[in-house]
């Protein structure tokens, strides 16, 4: 036989075959015991009712339904959402996926098959998260991941109710990067779309490391393009934590919105290029040319620090920026706006 | 599980390789995928039309000469063939074909061993045992996606975990599923063109499925990579196995244009194009099985013998599927709760 090893991964060696054989019985097993401890804490959530009602097939110019190599135009995904318990009193961390279709009716199934009707509480626009209230008691939470357990490399399991099976449906891939999307969200390389969208990411100690959300590359919502295709988005636990409180009295958070172009090349300090007439900056007296140099207590030496200071607080929030023009310096106070368009 | 057939080793993974079947006792190991390879064969029909490829994959069953492959129209063709891990090319005709369960078994024609031909071997997998498969397992498929690997080379190895077993939730022809499958194993490794046929493995190489064609959920919109599970082709192939000669008429194959299948059984999904609205109760004929469970007027019937009901038009169908006699749960919301009454379903 010859050795035309195209796309082998069998491994010629005794000894290390032995190793990945084992390591991955090892693997095998712990991934199916991290599913069962986080699972009665997940959720399956029905939106019923909204622009569902008046779902069309996609048709193509000839009027046939599309097929998979057509995959244009408008599509809403009907099947039914996931979510997490958070509090044993019936609050349930989701995604905002659903919500696209203003649902008139929410039901929660918990894992034991009883289903509650549902109100939502609050939700966060740049974060793609949102807070359901059903009336229970007695729920088993999610057990949330420590910030040391998020790291880059390691396995993540992603789990969701979106297929509709008794099982949660399970995809297995790693933490492939932090602090994406203005640093708002980490990002997974196991397949993530409708299937479990609103649904844990979760290590392999069964503790959850994020919450699956709706968001693409530029921060928008996610569509077709990116479903399963490796790169997937959640919000890591401890920023979903922080979330749960501000949702359940807020009614909606959007994200916070200053009002400058920085200058790319910026390094020392974010100089400003632009200032948007009638913005929070334009406000506060901020003016091209100012440099930023920490928003609160965070230093911010280039433009991507900048976006990463400010994606961390919503509109509303009050914030301290440390500007210097020419020689001058001073702290400034002022409070984000919501960007131009949003809640449109 | 099973270790039917005979079992070599090749040149290049020859050192300290046991092939047993169980978890391997301490300091021994298995390779997935070594008695896997040489039951891998890459199928080439005809075709290439209307997004159906002419290329995909299959596994040696039978030393016979029998391959298990994805049933496809590309395989309607007087020019099929099968070239396996050695690069042999064999002419195949289709033996017998179950569109319904998505699964053809093709018989390869061996060469005859005379004077100065070498006598063809083939090493078969054996069917495994798909029903202890469950979400969470690591699972590899080997195939041809593409179609890009020729002769002797080795088809692509993915590896990824089970997604979810189960019978299919939706219905079938929306999905693009074969017809009547009862149970299918989902999975997260991608499917490809030219994927469908080839075998899904265990971690342990063991044979628990063959790869479908590629499928889409409606409930999510995504491409769903699913395998028929071995539990269910354990019977097709024994019997098909039996017959002396090939099924002169397979069974007409179901059209996998993109314009959907010409089936009369479409005509209720047509009413994705009006609106249904949710399935509110207007009226409770008096004494009636509806009337004696507790239903009243304005109830939102949410879930009827467990299936969520979305609208009016998921009403109808899960009725349609219900007989006469069974005694259903059926969750209404009443105001502001959920109620669950208990329907006894009567004949018409």
């Amino acid at each position: 036989m010859r050795l035309t090893c195209f796309a082998v991964l069998g491994v010629a060696l005794g000894a290390p075959l032995a190793a990945q054989s084992r390591d991955e019985g090892a693997l095998e097993r712990v991934t199916k015991r991290a599913i069962e401890r986080v699972a009665v804490g997940v959720v399956e959530i029905e939106a019923l009712g909204g622009l569902e009602e008046a779902f069309q097939a996609p048709t193509n110019e000839a009027g046939a339904e599309e097929g998979i190599l057509a995959r244009k135009g408008f599509k809403q995904a009907y099947g039914p959402s996931t979510g997490l318990v958070v509090r044993e009193d019936g609050w349930i961390l989701t995604s905002t996926f659903f919500l696209r279709r203003k649902p008139r009716h929410l039901i929660v199934t918990t894992h034991d098959g009883k289903s509650y009707l549902a109100t939502l509480a609050g939700q966060d626009e740049a974060r793609a998260l949102c807070l359901l209230k059903v009336q229970a008691k007695g729920l088993t939470p999610v057990t949330w991941a420590a910030p040391e357990a998020l790291r880059v490399g390691r396995y993540a399991i992603a789990l969701g109710r979106g297929l509709g099976y008794e099982h949660l449906a399970v995809s297995r891939g790693i933490v492939s990067g932090l602090n994406r999307i203005g640093g708002r969200a980490l990002q997974s390389s196991a397949a993530i779309s409708p299937m479990n969208y609103g649904g844990p990411l979760v290590s392999l100690e069964g503790e959850v490391l994020g919450i699956l959300v709706p968001l693409s590359m530029q921060g928008g919502q996610a569509s077709v393009e990116i479903y399963d295709s490796g790169i997937g988005f959640a919000i890591p636990a401890v920023d979903a934590v922080a979330a749960i409180p501000r949702l359940s009295k807020a009614g909606v958070l959007r994200p916070g919105f200053l009002g400058v172009v920085p200058d790319p090349l910026s390094q020392d300090g974010v100089r400003i290029a632009q200032v948007s007439p009638g913005s929070p900056a334009a406000q506060a007296g901020l003016e091209p040319g100012d440099t930023i140099t920490a928003v609160g207590e965070r230093a911010v030496e280039r433009a991507w620090q900048l976006r990463h200071a400010l994606g961390a607080h919503y509109a509303g929030d009050e914030v301290e920026l440390s500007v210097s023009r020419g020689t001058e310096r001073k702290t400034l106070t002022l409070t984000l706006g919501a960007p131009p368009g949003a809640g449109k | 599980m099973n270790s039917r057939g005979p079992v070599r080793r090749t040149l290049g993974c020859a050192l300290g390789l046991t092939l047993c079947a169980t978890l391997p006792a301490f300091g021994q190991a298995i390779d997935p995928l070594e008695r896997a390879w040489p039951a891998v064969v890459k199928v080439y029909g005809a075709g290439g039309f209307q997004g159906v490829p002419a290329y995909g994959s299959g596994v040696i069953v039978d030393a016979r000469g029998f391959v298990l492959t994805a049933w496809s129209i590309a395989l309607r063709t007087p020019s099929l063939r099968a070239v396996d891990v050695d690069g042999r090319s064999y002419p195949a005709v289709i033996w017998r074909a179950d569109p319904g369960l998505g699964v053809a078994l093709l018989k390869l024609e061996l060469p005859v061993g005379g004077l100065g031909a070498a006598k063809v071997e083939l090493r078969p997998l054996a069917l495994g045992r798909s029903e202890a498969v469950s979400p969470g397992d690591t699972i590899y498929t080997l195939g041809n996606p593409f179609g890009f690997v020729y002769g002797a080379e080795r088809v692509a190895v993915q590896r990824g975990v089970v997604t979810t077993v189960g019978a299919p939730q939706e219905d079938a022809r929306v999905l693009n599923l074969p017809e009547r499958l009862p149970r299918l194993i989902l999975h997260d490794a991608p499917h490809n063109p030219g994927t469908q046929g080839g075998p899904l493995l265990t971690r342990s190489g063991e044979l628990v499925g063959i790869c479908g064609r590629i499928v889409e959920s409606r409930a999510t919109n995504t491409l769903l990579n699913f395998a028929v599970p071995t539990e269910l082709l354990r019977d097709f192939v024994r019997e098909a196995i039996t017959w002396r000669s090939p099924n002169p008429d397979p069974p007409r194959p179901p059209a996998e244009s993109a314009a959907g299948p010409p089936v009369t059984g479409l005509r209720l999904l047509r009413a994705h194009l009006v609106r249904s609205p949710l399935a509110y109760v207007e009226r409770v004929v008096p004494e009636s099985p509806a009337a004696r469970a507790g239903f009243e007027p304005d109830d939102l019937v949410f879930r009827l013998a467990g299936r969520t009901i979305r609208s009016c038009r998921d009403y109808d169908q899960v009725l349609e599927s219900l007989a006469a006699g069974q005694e259903v749960e059926v969750v209404v919301k009443r105001g502001p709760a959920l109620i669950t009454l208990r329907l006894r379903l009567e004949a018409p």
